[in-house]
């Protein structure tokens, strides 16, 4: 237990600069590479693309700012960061014989810089609980989404790095179509905070937090090497018509010209042996 | 000795003022509130789907439309964006609200609310909801610039009718951008109203004669007046006729009017 305790704590303070820093930069500057009409805008505007990139690299960091009422452009005030995100940047978009981008593409090299960057994702999930319990100890919700926004905030910010590049598409945004790093971040956050009020005896903060990484990274890297999907969507699937009402029984004001529709099916009071048949027939 | 139009202050309702000015808002009056705010997102277009498609959006759309004011104001103070989501009773109220009226069984909830008289009761509290909250807003202005009469006034109008600015980044956060209309470009009755409460609050003490929990208390009543009044008759908006007449000789509406009818003949 001491090991695991000492390796946690060594885990929990390793330095963000430079490896896994680069990392995230590398993964956050390679999606908007393979978004719609990058390769194109940084021939014909690299400063649009270069803020583009910015705010993508340094999203999480902003939107916590936005949140907590600090300066918005804080992340401008570690250099050595923004040169880092700069320099990969550069080499993403303007390596002689892309060769940059064909290196990082091989899949081992791939998986290693996706683990080294949600072991980064789990540490800005802390510093982002860290910063809003500061500011509001007792409030559980605004830790959470401080968290998730500081590790995952490039998602939120999507539709505003698109119209950056002059692309707007409002109809997709992480509220709308919350992707698994979303998801795993709330659930690591929960775990977190538990961890640091002394609701699980025995467990370090430190622990839960090297538990929630491998977490994070085992399934990121699965993921990712398997082309599998969201694993909580099944979970998803099974509990939302119970809760939420299923898609094809809306209340009769849904559709004004329609006459009153009868009732709804029983969403969130089924026999339970209806709803199992339901559920079959979908898969 | 008072004068004739203080008199009615003079007994009882110099109390009424102090209690109502003194009434806690959580829960009854931010229950009408809440209520009003997912009916809103609930017949806003396409947001019955959004309830069943993506709870996860109808959920931050509906919070964000609950304490739209709370948002705006934080933003535009400098405040930190997520102070309103932090006072958890009031999260949990406006979540269990939202729950029942977009997922109730045999969406009993709406039926009962959209029943006129119950619908016109929440109106009235929601009313009064209304007239404390501009308060707050200069209230809340006036911490950080305690002479900034433009400001308290600006956040004051934001804490009466923050939702309607907020209408639009609720339709984006559904995937929806409507510029077309906003409550900077079409003026609802409910902004023209909070506009000119705002600037009640915010004069200084001397220049009227009544206090500010009697200031309170009357702009809570005109408001509930004039509600029921529309909801009621089909009265259009009371604050165009006085437009009309003021907005011609100030800013040259008639003339533009008569030379794009000229370019058109």
């Amino acid at each position: 237990m001491d090991v695991v305790q000492d390796v946690a704590e060594v885990f929990a303070t390793l330095p963000l600069f430079p490896v896994f820093n680069a990392c995230h930069y590398t993964l956050m500057i390679l999606t908007t590479r393979y978004d719609t009409g990058s390769l194109a805008l940084s021939r014909s505007n690299p400063l649009a693309n270069w803020v583009a990139s910015m705010i993508a690299c340094f999203g999480g960091y902003i939107l916590a700012d936005l949140l907590l009422g600090h300066s918005v452009l804080s992340f401008l005030a570690h250099p050595e960061d923004v040169v880092l995100a700069s320099a990969i940047w550069y080499l993403l978009f303007y390596c002689p014989k892309d060769l940059f981008y064909k290196i990082i593409s091989v899949l081992p090299l791939k998986l290693v810089i996706t683990a080294l960057k949600e072991t980064a994702r789990v540490r800005k999930l802390v510093a982002g609980i860290g910063a809003a319990a500061k500011v509001y100890p007792h409030s559980l919700l605004a830790q959470v989404i401080v968290g998730v926004a500081k590790a995952c905030g490039n998602e939120f910010l999507l539709n505003f790095e698109q119209a950056v590049r002059g692309v707007w598409k409002p109809d997709i945004n992480a509220i709308l179509q919350p992707s698994f790093s979303i998801k795993a971040c709330v659930v690591g956050a929960v775990m977190i905070i538990l961890g640091r009020s002394d609701v699980l005896m025995g467990i370090s903060q430190e622990m839960v937090v090297l538990a929630v990484s491998l977490w994070l990274i085992s399934v990121a890297v699965s993921m990712k090497a398997f082309h599998a999907d969201d694993p909580f969507k099944p979970v998803e699937n099974l509990f939302s018509p119970f809760i939420f009402g299923s898609a094809d029984s809306l209340p009769a004001d849904a559709h004004h010209h329609h006459p009153p529709a009868p009732e709804p099916s029983p969403a969130p009071k089924p026999p339970s042996g209806r709803r199992r048949g339901k559920a079959a027939k979908a898969d | 000795m008072e004068g004739p139009d203080l008199g009615a202050f003079s007994f009882g309702l110099d109390d009424l003022a102090e209690a109502f000015a003194s009434l806690s808002m959580f829960p009854l009056f931010e229950i009408a509130h809440y209520i009003l705010m997912c009916q809103a997102v609930r017949s806003d277009s396409g947001g019955l789907t959004l309830s069943r498609k993506h709870p996860l959006a109808n959920w931050v759309c509906c919070m964000l439309m609950c304490s739209a004011g709370g948002f705006i104001s934080s933003l535009l103070l400098g405040l930190p964006l997520i102070g309103p989501l932090s006072k958890t009773p009031n999260v949990l109220l406006a979540s269990a609200i939202w729950y029942v009226v977009f997922y109730a069984p045999f969406d009993i909830f709406h039926k009962v609310v959209t029943f006129p008289p119950v619908l016109m009761i929440v109106y009235c509290v929601k009313e009064l909801h209304r007239s404390h909250t501009i308060l707050g807003g200069v209230l809340k202005a006036r911490k950080v610039y305690s002479s900034g009469i433009i400001v308290q006034i600006c956040i004051g109008i934001v804490g009466g009718a923050g939702s309607g600015f907020m209408l639009n980044f609720q339709r984006l956060v559904r995937g929806k951008w409507s510029p077309e209309t906003n409550q900077i470009l079409h003026p609802t009755v409910v902004l023209k109203e909070c506009l000119i409460s705002a600037i009640l609050f915010t004069l200084p003490t001397g220049v009227l004669p009544i206090n500010q929990d009697q200031l309170l208390l009357l702009t809570g009543i005109a408001m509930v007046i004039v509600k029921v009044t529309l909801t009621v008759t089909n009265v259009g908006d009371p604050f165009k006729p006085i437009e009309n007449v003021l907005c011609m000789p100030i800013f040259g509406k008639a003339e533009v009017m008569a030379a794009e009818k000229k370019k058109k003949e």
